[in-house]
């Protein structure tokens, strides 16, 4: 089991925080988490919920799926995408 | 000129977030009208954005100590302490017809009902996007904004005297974003009319302020009235839900 924390303050944005726990090859749980906006409201938590018990491969697929589902601001799928690539590539702990 | 109804209130944090969510539903059934509220939150307690981590965004520990109330908002943004001797909170609950579909363009109409409400004390604010208002620097006034299909819900901020070391004991701010405003300690980005003014202008004449502020950024006139009953009855459905621990630590 990995858990991993990342936060990043996003340029002229908000902070953007995700937590990931990864079991094998599969996201366990996310949380994408901070002080940015999203319209409407419950797209994050959809965006969530399809990412847990997926692929860890298949991530950054799903998360581009919401890019017309969801307006932010203070953050983008942009960044989620990326910060969450930044967790998934990290190098294990020694 | 255009009428709007303007609610004067006050209540403790679970009424008041109760009665902002109660009033976009009904807002967005075509129930209510256009309105403005204007609240104290008393006693004063903490509020955090809809997608904060509570743990990340509240001192839990203090706040259970100093027995000072906390939820979160159905809005995103960050976390704000509702000072009662100190802050007035804001609401407007509109059509998105009647104010801007453009999301940014929304805050800053409304927004400047605080900048005019702040310049009649002869400061010179300014809105910053996103969603903060800014004097001389610093920031004393923030912003949130939900939306439904038709309808938007915004609230927010005017601080005139808060206790700012307070601030600085309730609300966590990551090392990252102090970074990124170039400061070590909150409460060197935020101030208060009495710190910017030199003494306390009072509720009363920020009170007025804010609905002179109003009146001229909205282009509208108000029409004093109390809540509906249709109103206190659903807010006092969802009341149960803000002080649950199921939804202040549903993240």
């Amino acid at each position: 089991m990995i858990v991993r924390s990342g936060l990043r303050r996003v340029p002229e944005g908000k902070t953007l925080k995700i937590d990931l726990v990864v079991d094998e090859d599969r996201i366990k749980d996310i949380v994408i988490s901070g002080d940015f906006f999203a319209y409407p409201t419950e797209a994050i938590e959809e965006l969530e919920d399809d990412l847990k018990g997926s692929r860890v491969d298949e991530a950054l697929d799903i998360v581009e799926k919401y890019r017309d589902k969801i307006v932010i601001v203070g953050a983008s799928i942009d960044e989620i995408k990326d910060l969450l690539k930044e967790l998934i590539m990290q190098e294990p702990r020694p | 000129m255009v009428l709007w109804r303007l609610v004067i209130d006050e209540g403790d944090v679970y009424w008041n977030m109760a009665v902002d969510e109660a009033m976009l539903y009904l807002r967005e059934n075509g129930f209510i009208p256009n309105t403005l509220r204007l609240y104290v939150i008393r006693p004063s307690a903490v509020t955090f954005g809809y997608f904060q981590r509570v743990r990340d965004a509240v001192n839990i520990g203090y706040l259970e100590a100093h027995n000072i109330q906390y939820t979160r908002r159905i809005t995103g943004g960050g976390t704000v302490y509702h000072d009662m001797d100190g802050e007035i909170t804001y609401s407007v609950v509109a059509d998105i017809d009647d104010i801007s579909w453009d999301i940014i363009e929304s805050y800053r109409i409304i927004c400047q009902g605080i900048v005019y409400a702040i310049r009649e004390f002869g400061l010179n604010a300014e809105y910053r996007p996103i969603n903060d208002i800014i004097v001389n620097g610093r920031k004393i006034s923030g912003s949130a904004q939900a939306r439904k299909r038709r309808s938007l819900l915004q609230h927010g901020t005017l601080m005139y005297n808060t206790d700012l070391s307070i601030i600085v004991k309730v609300i966590r701010v990551p090392r990252e974003k102090l970074e990124s405003h170039g400061i070590r300690s909150i409460e060197e980005r935020v101030t208060t009319l009495f710190r910017e003014l030199g003494y306390n202008p009072g509720y009363r004449r920020v009170l007025d302020a804010l609905v002179n502020g109003f009146r001229k950024a909205l282009g509208v006139n108000f029409r004093v009235e109390k809540l509906s009953s249709m109103e206190i009855e659903y807010a006092s459905r969802l009341i149960e839900k803000y002080r649950s621990r199921q939804w202040i630590f549903k993240r």
